[in-house]
C-alpha cells in the first residue's frame, strides 16, 4: 500500500493501443450482488441533509447512490479481489480521472432489501484531447442496474476524462 | 390535508434554491457514504499533486444534490425519470454550493405531470455543474 493508502483507487496506466482493445468489453460485478441497506441510504441522505421521507420512511434507495453498488469495500477477509469501476482498469496514459457527464435513466426505484446486479460496458474511447486539466482521453461506459429478479431499474451513460495533470496547459482561469 | 405545491408546474417557474456548505468533513463523509475512495475526494496531498486547490466532492454527492433540489420542491413521491449532469469544474471543499432550478418544460397526460427542470450548482469558484432533470409528479 502506498503512503496514502490509495493503491486501489488510482487508475491503471497503459497505452491508447492497449485501451482500444477493451472497447466493447462488458463486466458484471462478481460475487453476491450487494443489498440496498437502510443504514447506507440514510447515511447518504444525511450527508446531503436530504429529509425526503422516501429515503427515511418509505425505504427507497436515493437514485444518486446507485453507482456506489459498483464499488468494492476497501478491504475484505481472505484477500478477495478488489474490484474497481471499469474506467479505473482501462490501461490509458492518463493516471488521473475526472467524471464529466452522467446521463441517468431511472425506470423503477430500488427498495431497501433488494439486490443490485450491475453491469458495465465500455462503449468508446476518444482520441487524445487537450483539456484544462491536462491531455487525456474521454471514456464512455454504460452502467445497467437490475434487481434480483432481473428487472431493469436504471441505466447510466458515464463519460469520464482520463488525463495526465503533468501535461496540463497553464489554466487561464476562464 | 396539505395540497401539493403548485409552484414549479409552469415553464419559467423557479424552484426554491438550496445552499449547502461543502466542508472538508462533508466531502469525506460523502466519500464514506458512497464507498468512493478515489483519493481526490479525501486526500488533500493527492489533490494538490493533481494541480487542484483542495479535495472535491464526488459525482454521487453531486447527483444527490441535484435530486434533492427537485424532490425538496415537489415533495416525496415525485419520481425522477432522467437526470443528465455535466461537471464543468470540481466542487471543492471549503466552498458553499448553491443549487438553483428552473422549469423549462411541462407535459400532461392521463398519469399526471412530467416536468423538465434545468439545474445549476455554483460555488465561489463559479459554475460547477449543469444538469437537466425530468421528474414525474
Amino acid at each position: 500500500m502506498n503512503e496514502t493508502g490509495t493503491d486501489g483507487a488510482v487508475p491503471t496506466v497503459g497505452t491508447l493501443e492497449d485501451a482500444l482493445s477493451w472497447v466493447g468489453r462488458a463486466r458484471t460485478r462478481g460475487g453476491p450482488p450487494p443489498v440496498v441497506e437502510a443504514t447506507t441510504t440514510r447515511f447518504y441522505a444525511a450527508v446531503l441533509e436530504d429529509g425526503n421521507p422516501d429515503w427515511w420512511e418509505r425505504h427507497l434507495c436515493p437514485p444518486g447512490l446507485l453507482m456506489s453498488f459498483g464499488l468494492s469495500l476497501p478491504w475484505q477477509p481472505g484477500g478477495a479481489e478488489f474490484v474497481r469501476p471499469l474506467v479505473f482498469e482501462i490501461p490509458l496514459p492518463g493516471p488521473s480521472l475526472m467524471g464529466s457527464t452522467i446521463d441517468t435513466r431511472l425506470h423503477r426505484p430500488f427498495e431497501v432489501g433488494e439486490r443490485v446486479l450491475l453491469t458495465e460496458t465500455l462503449t468508446s474511447i476518444s482520441d487524445e484531447k487537450e483539456t484544462r486539466l491536462g491531455r487525456g482521453h474521454w471514456v464512455t461506459v454504460q452502467w445497467t442496474y437490475r434487481n434480483q429478479d432481473g428487472i431493469l431499474c436504471a441505466e447510466d451513460e458515464v463519460v469520464s476524462l482520463r488525463f495526465d495533470p503533468r501535461r496540463a496547459e497553464v489554466d487561464s482561469g476562464d | 390535508v396539505t395540497e401539493p405545491a403548485q409552484a414549479g408546474r409552469e415553464t419559467g417557474d423557479q424552484l426554491q434554491t438550496i445552499s449547502l456548505a461543502i466542508t472538508i468533513t462533508r466531502a469525506i463523509q460523502a466519500a464514506a457514504a458512497t464507498g468512493d475512495w478515489f483519493p481526490g475526494h479525501h486526500d488533500a496531498d493527492y489533490a494538490r499533486a493533481q494541480g487542484l486547490p483542495a479535495i472535491y466532492v464526488n459525482a454521487l454527492f453531486v447527483q444527490g444534490l441535484v435530486d434533492r433540489l427537485v424532490t425538496d420542491h415537489y415533495g416525496a413521491g415525485a419520481r425522477i425519470r432522467r437526470r443528465k449532469l455535466r461537471t464543468l469544474s470540481p466542487l471543492y471543499a471549503g466552498r458553499t454550493a448553491t443549487v438553483r432550478g428552473s422549469v423549462v418544460g411541462v407535459r400532461h397526460d392521463l398519469e399526471g405531470h412530467e416536468v423538465d427542470v434545468d439545474v445549476t450548482i455554483d460555488s465561489e469558484d463559479g459554475r460547477c455543474v449543469v444538469a437537466s432533470v425530468t421528474v414525474c409528479l
